[in-house]
């Protein structure tokens, strides 16, 4: 267990220079981008709305950098990320609502994108020279386009002109959200275009990834040996993706923190209520408070989602268990 | 991909109870190579890998195939078995596999004769592994990194043997393990918690987990030390004794073949050069080349010599000389070496022994129009002392092979 | 934007063969496989370097200039028609080349030039020099990019923002971690190598060694991270334009996406006005990837679709790759073959 455990150290130290940042920007940025902003917000907050943003950014009160951050961490394990300034709310609370909608859009479309990608990638390793390599040039142009630019093209095409997928939002308007067949429905229908989106525009990255290590790893003797068994091609297939597909998992935490950052703009595209949408507005109005909210909540659950990715490694790969 | 196709050829039998008596069959031949010829790369660039060769595998007999590497020994036994990889395919010949399976084989058996080259996917698939297998060089490479030993076993037999269920796959698995002498918890080791020589040893103990007719083993133990070698070497000449499989057995290290098969094939430039028993191989090389090799080993036993080794370097089979490829480094070559290329022919004198092929050479210095044998050349055959009286063997691998052939 | 995962690998031994060792010479390492996938990246990246030299040149107005009707469709006077404001879009779409690839190379070259450093130093020198290095490496990796950027960039005073060098260097400092871990892993496989062993042992300095032998034997490696990271870089400099995080008044093909998402261009049908730069980032990033297709290939000579030459090939009934344990037998070379691997077939004797 010892290489998660040395996994679990990057990500609490990866944890630490998140909020350490958070911390430090606001405070030794040129032109003391707070202080502009208070003045822009004069007579539009409460007191109380003030005296948050002035604990938060230790705006005016004096207190050695130390010192703001103990109290920057103290909020923190209060679970207090600052009070968002548009939305006049904490942003906990606020992020709270909008979490939810991100991780099921994202969670869905990448474990879609992660099977049918490595899927199709033992296929065109397998079977090379066959016509399923007509699709690598044209997931390479679909790797290529932004996420966002594929979304809009999608939205205008498949929701606007034909009218196939519902468009923005995330649900129907008038029902009310519950355990209903409608309601669970109508979100379905309405995150089918962005998981396209998404799934479209990260397949390839595992696609083309796990062909290339199936084209390697069929070169191993153990796969010749495989088919000298007489086993079923199937097997001996899954002798080579079994082995084949460890690098992919292994590299989930590179792949992931792209398609996070694509898919948050899929979400502006198709005014999906997630943190995507929260980001452009906190940039939009300069809600900083907000924007370093999302930021650390982002980065956490990409942490926790390595994490999750590095349990799956061990449980494949036997040679990782054995290391001490 | 047609599993009917060659049913006339091969019929599955069931095999249960079956008592065919390998040991009559001891000396006919199992696995003939017939003009086999194999190309790397199709249409102008193709490098001619292995040309016409011919090789006669027999029943519970080892078949030594030696040559430096580059030499197309691996390429003709892959070839053969038609598990070589791209680019490489198989330009003529024939492979014929005469098939007599035996009470282990269980019901996916065939019996009669096939030509390998013939066969699709799905009669290759049942025929590989239960009736031919592989040991290859590293078993490091050649285990599944990421499945326990016991698993890779189980694998075989769940694909080649229905009948078992899984607690009998189990009980045969450690049974083969304990074959090889390792002992039955290992069955959940993986193989990089397992030593090299235990690594190789589990190979061979999967190798040959539904005792087949045939093991193709490729420089089974060059990857392994000495002392380790000498221990794996052993156990498969006992394992031979007591399983009566043929073995056609790939090394680049002469003097090991002649301690361990009964017939070695010499191969130079993607041919068969000479073709011999070992002893008379040994002790009474014909071909210049073989000649040279066995003087660029230390043998295992036997009085020191100088070693004189083979002046040049192997040829690149891109460009490979005319006539007989080897005259560019033959000491004794001549003007009709370097112009028409030799075929391996029977040399004239004396019958075979019995179940064993004619000594074959190919080498002009042989030809009844040649004007002389070099000395070394024309040692007298130890096979050809008295027809019914073989050569005193020196290890016990030719022993047991003379129990056999007696 | 994705990334091939098996970049990453963690690269047990054998499976990235780095190239032969070259000591003065480069000739090798650089010489690519002329693989029509890397004449077709190479034509699209030299195309649109050109456009970066002389876009703003050969514009035929200024980006910025509103003089013309508003919401014109694409004529021969407006080649992409005008935006809401009445600019000419053609002319916004050549000058935002210039900053597009600017911040990408930049950003590219900066990002490289760290990852060597990083990289070879952590592998080259181990112990706990390499422990940092690599946890740096990680955290850098574990971060998601584009929030990071977003925080640092919105912090920014607005001269800040419109600056592409400061946004391409602010870029390189969240790209260069991916790189900087693959030649961690390689330069520890060269420098057990015996040319390295050889200079260690004439007493060559650390940084000589590193630079100048462990170094230039990497240089297909450092071509595929610089190929990579250029590729992430207008990404995600496009995404921020996009988001409005940076100047919205220095043209780039972002700024465009920007403008026209916010007039509603998608919605009203004005396709000339978003599918143009659109398509231009997906062409710039096609040729980077095919690019690097050609370079993984050089690194990783299995991947090289080497198979059978394709003369004759099809003519004899040959697969271009045949199935693995099924090698194909072609009797009778010259005339009608017969093919056992496709369907198996009676050799009439």
């Amino acid at each position: 267990m010892i290489p998660l455990l040395r996994k679990l150290a990057v990500y609490v130290v990866t944890a630490w220079v998140a909020i350490t940042v958070n911390f430090l920007v606001p405070r030794l940025m040129p032109g003391n981008p707070i202080q502009t902003m208070i003045g822009k917000l004069q007579g539009r907050v409460t007191p109380e709305m003030q005296k948050a943003i002035q604990l938060q950014f230790g705006f005016g009160l004096h207190q050695s950098l130390w010192s703001q951050y103990v109290s920057y961490w103290s909020q923190l394990f209060h679970g207090n990320l600052g009070q968002s300034i548009t939305l006049s709310a904490p942003v906990s609370s606020v992020l709270g609502q909008t979490l939810p909608w991100t991780i099921g859009l994202l969670g869905v479309s990448t474990v879609i994108s992660f099977v049918l990608g490595t899927l199709l990638g033992i296929a065109l390793g397998w079977r090379r020279g066959s016509w399923l390599d007509g699709l690598l040039p044209v997931s390479t142009f679909f790797q290529a386009v932004p996420y966002f630019f594929l979304g809009t093209v999608l939205l205008l095409v498949f929701g606007s002109d034909l009218h196939w997928f519902p468009v923005l939002g995330n649900y129907e308007r008038g029902l009310t959200p519950g355990f209903s067949w409608s309601f669970i429905s109508s979100v379905i229908r309405y995150a089918e275009l962005p998981a396209l989106t998404i799934v479209l525009s990260s397949i390839a990255g595992w696609m083309l990834g796990m062909r290339n290590m199936m084209v390697t790893t069929m070169d191993e003797d153990f796969v010749l040996v495989a088919r000298a068994k007489g086993l079923p091609t199937r097997k001996v297939i899954g002798y080579a993706a079994r082995n084949a597909i460890l690098p992919s998992v292994a590299n989930f935490s590179l792949a992931i923190g792209l398609v996070v950052s694509g898919a948050l703009l899929v979400e502006l595209v198709f005014n999906y209520p997630g943190v995507g949408n929260l980001l452009l507005q906190a940039v939009l109005n300069q809600d900083y408070p907000l924007l370093q909210g999302i930021f650390l909540v982002i980065t956490l659950t990409v942490l926790a989602a390595n994490l999750i990715a590095d349990f799956v490694y061990v449980a494949l790969d036997p040679r990782v268990r054995q290391e001490a | 991909m047609s599993a009917g196709q060659g049913a006339d050829l091969i019929a599955p039998v069931p095999a249960n109870g079956s008592d065919i008596n390998q040991q009559a069959h001891r000396g006919d031949p199992v696995l003939e190579i017939r003009d086999l010829c194999v190309d790397y790369g199709w249409g102008e660039d193709a490098v001619h890998a292995v040309i016409d060769a011919n090789l006669t595998l027999r029943r519970g007999q080892v078949l030594g195939l030696a040559g430096e590497s580059g030499s197309g020994k691996s390429t003709l036994a892959y070839a053969a078995t038609r598990l070589l990889r791209e680019p490489g395919v198989i330009t003529g010949g024939e492979v014929l596999f005469h098939s007599r399976p035996n009470a282990q084989s269980g019901p996916d058996a065939v019996t009669g004769s096939a030509d390998l080259l013939d066969l699709g996917e799905g009669d290759l698939q049942r025929i590989r592994w239960s009736e031919i297998s592989v040991v290859m060089q590293s078993a490091l490479n050649a285990l599944n990194p990421v499945a326990t030993i016991g698993h890779q076993i189980q694998d075989v037999l769940k694909a080649h043997r229905p009948d078992l269920n899984r607690s009998g796959r189990v009980r045969r698995a450690t049974e083969l393990l304990e074959m090889v002498g390792i002992t039955g918890d290992r069955l959940g080791s993986y193989p990089f918690e397992l030593s090299g020589g235990m690594r190789q040893r589990a190979m061979i103990a999967m190798g040959l987990a539904l005792e087949p007719q045939v093991v193709i083993m490729d420089e089974p133990t060059t990857a392994l030390d000495v002392v380790t070698q000498r221990e794996i070497l052993e156990e498969l000449v006992r394992l031979r004794d007591d399983l009566g499989f043929a073995a056609l057995f790939i090394t680049h290290d002469l003097s090991l073949l002649i301690e361990l098969a009964d017939e070695i094939a010499v191969m130079y430039a993607g041919r068969l050069v000479e073709r011999a028993g070992s002893e008379s191989l040994f002790r009474s090389p014909r071909h210049p080349y073989t000649y040279g090799l066995l003087n660029s080993f230390p043998p295992m036993h036997g009085e020191r010599k100088a070693m004189t080794g083979i002046a040049g370097s192997p040829p690149d089979l891109k460009s490979i000389p005319s006539g007989c490829a080897f005259h560019p480094r033959c000491l004794h070559a001549m003007d009709r070496c370097s112009a028409e290329v030799p075929q391996l022919v029977p040399l004239s004198h004396g019958p075979a022994a019995a179940g064993r092929s004619p000594r074959e050479v190919s080498c002009w210095l042989h030809d009844p129009q040649s004007p002389h044998v070099p000395a070394e050349l024309g040692q007298p055959d130890p096979a050809q002392a008295g027809p019914a009286d073989p050569a005193p063997a020196p290890a016990p691998a030719a022993e047991a092979a003379e129990e056999g052939t007696s | 934007m994705s990334v091939h995962a098996d970049d990453l690998a963690p690269l047990p031994a054998g499976q990235l063969t780095p190239p032969v060792p070259v000591k003065g010479k480069v000739t090798r390492a650089v010489r690519l496989p002329r693989s029509p996938k890397v004449i077709a990246g190479l034509i699209i990246i030299v195309v649109f370097a050109i456009l970066t030299l002389i876009g703003p040149w050969v514009a035929p107005y200024a980006p910025n200039d509103n003089a013309f009707a508003p919401n014109l469709h694409p004529s021969a006077m407006h080649w992409l028609g005008t935006s809401n404001l009445g600019a000419d879009l053609f002319s916004q779409l050549l000058n935002g080349a210039r900053a597009t690839m600017v911040v990408g190379f930049i950003a590219g070259l900066v990002a490289t030039a760290l990852s060597v450093i990083i990289g070879i130093t952590a592998g080259y020198l181990g112990g706990g020099a390499d422990e940092g290095l690599s946890l740096a490496a990680n955290v850098f990796l574990a971060i998601p990019g584009l929030p990071l950027l977003i925080v640092l960039d919105s912090y920014l005073p607005a001269a800040g923002r419109s600056n592409t060098l400061l946004i391409g260097v602010i870029i390189a400092i969240t790209g260069w971690a991916w790189g900087a871990r693959v030649l961690r892993a390689q330069t520890m496989s060269v420098k057990r190598r015996d040319f390295v062993e050889a200079a260690r042992i004439i007493g060559e300095s650390r940084i000589r060694i590193m630079f100048s032998e462990v170094l230039p034997n990497l240089l297909a490696i450092v071509a595929s991270s610089f190929l990579f990271t250029m590729l992430y870089a207008i990404g995600t400099y496009i995404a921020l334009a996009y988001l409005g995080v940076t100047s919205t008044s220095v043209w780039n093909w972002g700024t465009m996406l920007y403008w026209a998402q916010n007039s509603n261009a998608p919605l009203t049908g004005a396709w000339w006005w978003f599918v143009p730069p659109g398509l231009c980032i997906a062409l710039v990033g096609m040729g980077l990837a095919l690019l690097n297709f050609g370079v993984d290939e050089f690194i990783n000579p299995r991947l090289r679709a080497a198979g059978l030459s394709k003369k004759g090939m099809r003519r004899a009934g040959l697969p271009r790759h045949p199935k693995l344990g099924l090698t194909p037998v072609v009797r009778n070379h010259a005339a009608t073959a017969t093919v056992t691997a496709a369907g198996p077939a009676k050799v009439a004797r």
